[in-house]
Formats: C-alpha cells, structure tokens, sequence
C-alpha cells in the first residue's frame, strides 16, 4: 500500500493541534527512524513558519487547502498562470521535485496532507461556517456537510482535470478526498452525491 | 471527467435574471429606437459610475458573508461634505462663507477617509464585538444620517464650482470624466480582489472565518480593512453623485445600499460568502440600470418603477439561494 502509515505514527497524523504533534513527533521519534523522522519534521516545520513572519502561529497547510476552491470559484482565472499556482500551493504542501518516489516519503507527505485536511474539516462546522442571507442564519449540519462536500470535490476532482495536473496533484487529491469520505459514512454519501451532481 | 449535460433549469437559476434583462432591452429598443442611442447609452454610463463604485465597496462586504445597509447615508455624508467645500467662492448660500472652495484631488481624498473611519468603526463592532453586519451597519447609517443632519443643519447644498461639475459634463476620449473614474476604481478593485494577500484573505472568510483563523489570517483587521474601503468607496460615490447632479443634501444617495447589494447579487455575488467577482458587480449594476432605463422608456409609472425595483431584489435574492439549495 502506497500511503500506508505504520500504527504508531498514525497518533501523530490524528491530532491537529500542532503543540501536541510536536510532543507526539519527539516521543516518537526518540523510540527510532522508520526513515521519514526528517521529512517530517520538515513537513511540519513548513507548514508551520510563515517565512515572513517567523513566531506567527501560522497553518500553511490549512491555508492551501482553504484557497484551493476558492481559486476555482472566486478569483480571476489565466490556465497557464492558475495552475502555476496551484503547483506552488503544491509545493508548500510538501508535493515537489524534491519528494523522492519511494513509499515511506510519498506516504510522510500524504498524511501530512490529511493531517492539513482534517483540521480544515474540524472547522468546517459550527454557527459560523456557511452562514446564509448574508449572514443573517446558520446553516443546518447537513448543509454545512453538502457545502465542504462540494468544496472537497473541486479539490480532489474538478481542479486537477481542469487545469491537468492529474498526476501531480494525485498524493493531494487522495489526501483530500480520503480524509473527507473516511470521516463517517454520511461524509462518503454526500461526497457520491456531490460527485453524480456535478457528472 | 464527463461535460456536464445542458441543463435548461440551471441555467435559468444562472442567468434568468440577465436573460429577461435581454429581452426588455430588446423590446424596448424596438419600441423605442432612441433606447440605443448614442446620448442615451451615454447616459446610462453616467448613471452606472456612482453605481459600480457603491456595488464594488459592497461586494467586498457580501463576500465576507456580510452587508452594508449604512452605504446610502454615507454616500449623502460623501456628497455633502464634497459639495461644502467646493462650493463657489461667490455664491451666496455659501456654507462656509469666508473659505475658498479647495483642490478637487484633496476633497476626494478628505471624503474618502472621513467615511473610511466610519467604515472602520463598523469593521470593529464586527470583528472584536461580534455584532452581526446587519446590525452593526444598520447602527451606523442611523448615526451618519443623524450626523450630517446636524453638520448641515438639513441645508441642501448648492453652488459648486465648474471644475466639480465639469467631471459630468466635461468627456476625455468621448468618455464623461466619472465614467473613468468607475473604471479606474473598478481596476484597483479588481487588483485588491485577485492580486493582493487582503483579496485572498477576503475570499477566505467569506468562505470559513473559522478556518482563517487557524490558519493564521487576521481576521478582525482584515474585516475592518474591507468596511473602511468600503465606507471609502460610498464617499467617492457621493462625490461623483454631487458632481452629477449638482447638488447635495441629507439625503443623497438614499436606499442606493438596496440597489448596490441587488445589483452584486444579480451579477453573482453570492450572499452565503466566499464567491463574486468584479465582474458580478460591474454585470449586476449594468442588468439594473438597463432596467430602470427600459422602464422609463415604456412609459411605465416612475412610482410604479420602484415596485418593479423591489420585485427584482426579490427574485435575486431568492434566485441566488435556489444557487445555494441546487448545489446540495
């Protein structure tokens, strides 16, 4: 299995709150290197520094992740120039020339992604997320799950076909995609749905 | 992945809107012919300038899942301000008798920051209050109104100087100078929107201010950010509305907020955050005022035009939460 995770790590990838994955990195760590120890510090290392603003609490993983849609919905768009920056979204995300083919690296990368992903998807509930009528109402929890469906969608399914980086976006799109179907069998059914809607 | 088939229900959800938009102008200008004149078209231009630059200080607002309904009586604050210092040295009703009417570039720039700050004020009840915009923007047009009501004691203001009206009436390249002066704020907007860190962090919230926030993006400074360019924008507004008309009072520019959010709306802003473009405003501002136009010219009722208005931010509104409900 390519993105296979080895059970003692998978604590590592489940938690989202980056102190306590730093704790749980060290402990981990120090019991030995299955090989990927430095990768994934330097994962998480990226993702957590703003290279501008070095001390800001900083997710640049979520924040990637976040303006994926919103590329495709909202801004203006040239192909040649979006999908530029898709890649560099990409390379932030640890998807680069740099990343080796063999399985223990393509898998560090994936479930840093997920990780990225799963905190993304904590907070995509709550009465702040996908308010309606200009923020006047709260949407209901199944709207909210039919909303960051469709968000994942575009991610995994319409951004990469579009802009042709199938291939290159593939360790991301697995990413998204599995986290989101795998949260609960409700998830998986919105995301089907979403996905024969759009067909 | 597959085309998506045509589907005719959808695309009337889409564009139903503009499609009947089509189908007045069409039939007004068989009606009419002078419709599609030169002097009307022109006229139409005019009218849309102060139009988009309300819609685009709104958009950014409707983004970020929010409103503003004080946009009306800032733009009377705007154009009230504007009118007071540029008034002719020699005209009589003068509101500042003994001062020489000031730079036109100064005055934009004066009314332009004298709103943002009230704009800005908003942007804090907002963001570190949690005052939701409806009620926090619908404060704030009740304390501009009743500002400027004390500011200018309720006095229209008159007796402008040429080179104020003069941006109506006077062209550059067959164009009316406030024409160019929408165009260049639509630039800047569409630079802000899509080129700048603030547009993305803009988007952002619209779509999951929660999100944002983890991620590291300061959500309260940017929502003061957008209501104070926004606030910015309706002064500018009020300014070109003086300018047009000649004119100003208390009430310039009122109930145009409804017009500029059903106008953003029309043109594919949508009011549940996180999506719209430039283009959405310049397209719904441009559907509105065609309407408006075409109703003049079929001779119906200038009061029964408002009811036809009304019915309009109706259908927009619903229409874009069908969007909404069609998505699922």
């Amino acid at each position: 299995m390519r993105y296979e995770c080895s059970g003692s790590w998978m604590e590592y990838y489940l938690e989202t709150d980056p102190d306590k994955r730093k704790e749980i990195f060290d402990r981990l760590s120090d019991l030995g290197d299955d090989g990927a120890n430095a990768l994934r510090r330097t994962l998480f290392d990226n993702r957590h520094t703003d290279p501008k603003h070095p001390g800001r609490p900083v997710d640049r993983g979520l924040w990637e992740i976040m303006l994926m849609p919103i590329n495709d919905k909202a801004l203006y768009r040239i192909l040649p120039w979006t999908a530029k920056s898709i890649m560099k979204s990409m390379s932030v995300l640890g998807i680069d020339e740099s990343i080796t083919d063999d399985d223990m690296s393509v898998s560090a990368v994936y479930w840093e992604i997920r990780n990225a992903a799963r905190r993304y998807y904590e907070n995509c509930k709550g009465s702040r997320y996908a308010r309606k009528w200009f923020g006047i109402a709260s949407a209901s929890e199944d709207e909210q799950l039919e909303r960051t469906a469709s968000d994942v969608y575009i991610m995994a399914e319409v951004i990469p076909e579009k802009y042709k980086l199938v291939e290159e976006m593939r360790i991301f799109s697995d990413a998204v995609r599995d986290e989101f179907t795998e949260r609960s069998p409700r998830a998986r059914q919105v995301y089907d749905m979403q996905r024969k809607m759009q067909h | 992945m597959n085309k998506k088939a045509f589907n005719l229900k959808e695309f009337l959800i889409n564009y139903g809107v503009i499609l009947v938009m089509i189908i007045l102008v069409v039939i007004t200008s068989i009606k009419s012919p002078n419709f599609l004149s030169g002097n009307n078209l022109m006229n139409l231009l005019l009218n849309m300038s102060a139009r988009l630059v309300i819609a685009l200080g709104i958009a950014g607002c409707v983004i970020t899942a929010g409103c503003d309904l004080s946009a009306g009586r800032m733009i009377g604050l705007g154009g009230c301000i504007a009118g007071i210092l540029l008034q002719r040295a020699d005209y009589s009703g003068k509101f500042y008798p003994d001062m020489e009417p000031m730079n036109l570039f100064l005055v934009i720039i004066i009314v332009m920051c004298i709103t943002a700050a009230f704009g800005a004020v908003t942007g804090f009840f907002i963001a570190f209050l949690n005052v939701p915009p409806f009620i926090s923007t619908l404060a704030m047009m009740e304390i501009v109104y009743g500002l400027n009501l004390i500011y200018t004691n309720a006095t229209p203001i008159g007796g402008y100087v040429d080179y104020y009206t003069a941006l109506a009436t006077k062209r550059f390249l067959f164009i009316p100078w406030l024409v160019w002066i929408a165009i260049l704020v639509a630039a800047i907007t569409w630079f802000i929107f899509n080129m700048t860190r603030h547009g993305k962090y803009m988007y952002a919230i619209g779509a999951n201010p929660q999100a944002a926030e983890v991620a590291g993006v300061p959500v309260k400074l940017t929502m003061i950010l957008i209501y104070a360019k926004a606030a910015a924008f309706y002064g500018l507004a009020g300014f070109m509305l003086g300018a047009k008309s000649g004119g100003a009072s208390v009430n310039l520019g009122l109930g145009y907020e409804m017009e500029a959010i059903a106008a953003c709306t029309i043109g594919g802003v949508s009011v549940t955050g996180g999506r719209g473009k430039v283009s959405s405003a310049v397209l719904g501002v441009a559907v509105f005022e065609l309407l408006k136009a075409a109703l003049q010219f079929l001779g119906v009722n200038a009061n029964a035009q408002w009811i036809a208005l009304g019915i309009i931010i109706y259908i927009a509104i619903s229409l874009d939460i069908r969007k909404y409900v069609t998505k699922k």
